[in-house]
């Protein structure tokens, strides 16, 4: 996903923590320590090329391209989530969906707080 | 793109997810889905520590009386570090008056130092997490196996391992200077693969935390098993070819050390329950890395056994509750019961499909240790179980072994040859 900011006016900001193993494989220059968490601050435009607003899906796709050096495939396949990887959404479970609803095709809101948290043996 | 944030920049109001409330307090919105059946974050914390002491509480029934001493096995990892809050809760809780009694006389935790072959393990936030529980700490490093044993210097090393010839080791001295993390580092360099080394890795912390259990007065020791880790390591562990002592390997509990019981009072949480209530009680807790840590899911048959349960559960969200359930039914059969433990993994060692020393041409057994000067090569597969004479077959010859295989092999012989092994192993007195 190519991210320009010019062409799409204020970008949209949210947060993303890396636990559990995962934060391993993410550029050291893409995080930020605070107070034990490994964070990293994401901008990402309020309009696709598609003109559809971001959503988690085009998030770990991005994530996964921008924040790993290697082992992205650890995280990530094409935009889903790897099995064992959790995601919380602003310290809720993103698997409470209305029924028919995609975790994946939530909306990102400026702001929020998501968390990639690896429940691998060994991360 | 990426650059660092501060915690204040995050944190954006509520989703408008679900139009239901929690199933238990029905006033709060949920937080937490647990196959299909949502919770709110106070709900969820609470029930996780209900389900802990219905748990840990059956477990107990058969516990001796008066209460033991426990140690909790701390990895470092999500769910070791959730049973330490637990565990620790449920004791306090007691001690309030809340409960008839204590679960037990105390708890102390019990943590083996990786480093020697992890050098990125996380060892301070380890001992920082421990010493924040306010219990008692005893550590033990994985080198620690190759401590001498009642002053004997004397090591079992693997000479030739053949079909023909079954497994051949003989008794032999460290080299002078080896330090034993180099004697760790020797034997996991020896080993075939990473299951092989995954499969020695696990056997040297359950010996060593047994052993430290022991020498701390505690009669059982709490593991951090969840459910996700049990369906994982039946498959493993089946696969590896230890079907034989699988119900102790995964049962709720295992009473076959001697003096020592085993509990898994974390059977009943997934992996996605311990990572919500760590986070959500401010639990600490670590990333130990493993030996395929970061490596393909066909790294080893640990791994892949785990990527086959985590995909089949995300298709199947009652796929870990399911091979769990199952599980639960298996018993140790008499013969398991009966059986000698493995000079290798000290679980029970199936012997029906062994090779005997007899059936093998020119090799010494323990018997004719002893009649000649010179150190003979002793066949042990007789004292290993089906994994543990395929582990060692395919490790490299020369491989020194730890040093309680020995203690094990020689408290599985009897009668002369035993004593024959002993005046071997005296042969190896420190300083000389």
């Amino acid at each position: 996903m190519s991210v320009s900011m010019s062409a799409y006016g204020s970008a949209l900001r949210v947060t993303v923590e890396f636990a559990g193993g995962i934060d391993a494989h993410v550029k050291p220059e893409c995080l930020q320590m605070v107070d034990g968490a490994k964070l990293a601050r994401i901008e990402l435009p309020r309009r696709l090329d598609d003109s559809r607003a971001p959503t988690m899906r085009s998030l770990i796709a991005h994530v996964a391209q921008h924040c790993f050096a290697s082992g992205a495939e650890l995280f990530s396949t094409d935009d889903e989530l790897r099995p064992g990887i959790l995601a919380i959404i602003n310290d809720a479970d993103w698997e409470i969906t209305e029924d028919g609803v995609d975790k994946y095709d939530y909306v990102l809101q400026d702001q929020d707080a998501i968390v990639f948290v690896s429940t691998l043996h060994g991360g | 793109m990426c650059d660092g944030a501060s915690p204040s920049a995050a944190g954006a109001g509520r989703r408008a997810v679900v139009p239901n409330m929690c199933v238990k307090c029905k006033t709060a919105p949920p937080s937490i889905a647990i196959r299909r059946i949502l919770y709110c974050k106070a709900c969820f914390v609470r029930a996780s520590v209900a389900k802990f002491r219905t748990a840990h509480t059956k477990s107990l029934k058969g516990a001796p009386r008066p209460r033991p001493r426990a140690m909790v096995a701390l990895s470092g990892g999500a769910a070791s570090s959730a049973l330490l809050r637990l565990a620790a809760d449920h004791q306090a809780m007691a001690r309030k008056g809340t409960e008839a009694a204590p679960p037990y006389a105390g708890i102390t935790v019990g943590h083996i130092d990786e480093s020697a072959l992890f050098p990125g393990a996380p060892e301070s936030e380890i001992r920082a997490a421990a010493a924040a529980s306010g219990l008692p700490c005893v550590w033990a490093a994985l080198e620690d196996a190759f401590a001498p044993g009642e002053g004997r210097a004397a090591l079992l090393e693997l000479a030739q391992a053949t079909p023909q010839a079954g497994i051949l080791a003989r008794l032999a001295r460290a080299p002078d200077g080896a330090s034993g993390r180099a004697q760790l580092a020797a034997l996991f360099a020896g080993l075939g693969s990473a299951t092989d080394r995954e499969d020695m890795l696990q056997m040297l912390k359950t010996a060593l935390i047994v052993d430290m259990a022991r020498r701390s007065g505690c009669g059982v020791v709490l593991v951090g098993d969840s459910a996700t880790r049990i369906a994982v390591r039946a498959m493993s562990l089946t696969s590896r070819g230890r079907g034989f002592s699988l119900p102790l390997d995964v049962g709720a509990e295992m009473r076959w050390f001697d003096g020592v019981d085993v509990y898994r009072p974390m059977r009943d949480f997934v992996a996605k329950e311990i990572a919500f209530f760590n986070r959500w009680t401010g639990q600490p807790s670590a990333a130990v890395p493993t030996f395929t840590t970061g490596q393909p899911r066909s790294a080893s048959i640990d791994r892949l056994s785990e990527a086959f349960i985590v995909e089949l559960d995300q298709g199947f969200a009652s796929t870990v509750p399911t091979v769990c359930r199952t599980l639960q039914k298996l018993e140790p059969c008499a013969e398991a019961r009966a059986a000698r433990p493995c000079a290798a993994c000290g679980m029970p060692a199936d012997i029906d499909g062994c090779e005997t020393p007899a059936d093998i041409d020119g090799c010494e057994t323990p018997a004719d240790i002893g009649d000649c000067g010179a150190p003979a090569d002793i066949d042990v597969s007789a004292a290993l179980c089906y994994s543990c004479r395929g582990l060692l077959r395919r490790a490299a010859p020369g491989t020194a072994l730890p040093q309680f295989c020995l203690a094990r092999l020689e408290a599985a012989d009897a009668g002369a040859r035993r004593a024959a092994l002993r005046r071997q192993i005296d042969a190896f007195l420190i300083g000389e």
